[in-house]
């Protein structure tokens, strides 16, 4: 088991009075997690990077400052930045997410797998990039909610607040999420057709 | 009376949002409720992986990142 020698409260404080090291224990710890958050709503591995940076550099701007007061929730708060980030980057664009889907289809190629057997490795990529097309399928509030939960590590009660609405639509959109994705992932017939993501 | 599960306490219960006691009522309700359970494992078997998709930026990025946090100076 992973062994988490300062919790995350302690290392925002340790940054805050001038420790880099302690930030760059919170960076490391978190930056695949926000990176996926990021990624998952962008689907353009520059872009996500892009995203990712200004994540990290409005968090600096915020503990630097004195300004940080979520003790303890320290992922959720970054996954809130993130998540409105990567939301404003397409509001200002003015454009849905879904129109850069097809030509950056190979946002996931670069998964790190450690799977020796051909086969194995086969089966492991197809799962990821049903799953990934999966997701992108989902009806907008139920993927934001996955991926909000999933990724961003915010409770269902966060997300309730963030989205505006009640714990238990939040809580009703993760589970047709999931079953959504169990049932396709389940389907043999399954094809990914751009035309068929709901609106 | 015993309260009756709801579809929602299972969500709470896979991402472990639950405080003790109600971790221990759905322990008990998934011991005794086989199609309860299959969704259960179902469940969490696709979070698992969901967890799979998980990915790294690049080195360089991150790099910019923490030289941008050694430079900056508060105004």
């Amino acid at each position: 088991m992973k062994k988490q020698e300062n919790n995350d409260s302690q290392l925002v404080n340790d940054y805050k009075n001038g420790n880099e090291k302690a930030f760059e224990e919170l960076v490391n710890r978190y930056k695949n997690k926000i990176f996926t958050t990021i990624l998952l709503i962008v689907k353009d591995h520059y872009l996500a990077e892009d995203i990712l940076q200004d994540t990290f550099i409005k968090a600096i701007h915020t503990i630097k400052a004195g300004k940080y007061n979520e003790q303890g929730k320290f992922l959720p708060w970054l996954g809130r930045i993130a998540h409105n980030l990567a939301i404003d980057h397409f509001r200002r664009e003015k454009r849905h997410p879904i129109s850069e889907l097809e030509e950056n289809e190979n946002w996931l190629d670069n998964l790190n797998y450690t799977e020796h057997s051909a086969e194995a490795l086969h089966i492991r990529k197809e799962t990821h990039n049903q799953l990934r097309m999966l997701i992108q399928l989902l009806p907008e509030k139920q993927r934001e909610v996955l991926i909000m939960r999933h990724y961003a590590d915010m409770s269902f009660q966060e997300i309730a607040e963030a989205t505006g609405v009640s714990v238990n639509t939040a809580l009703g959109r993760m589970r047709y999420a999931l079953i959504n994705l169990r049932k396709q992932m389940t389907n043999n017939k399954f094809e990914y057709d751009p035309n068929t993501y709901p609106k | 009376m015993t309260p009756t599960l709801t579809q929602n306490d299972l969500l709470e219960y896979l991402y472990t949002e639950q405080s003790h006691e109600e971790k221990k009522r759905l322990d008990d309700y998934l011991a005794q409720d086989s199609s309860l359970s299959e969704e259960y494992h179902d469940f969490l078997s696709l979070k698992d992986d969901l967890g799979t998709l998980e990915r790294s930026p690049d080195k360089a990025v991150i790099d910019n990142i923490l030289n941008y946090s050694q430079n900056f100076v508060q105004a």
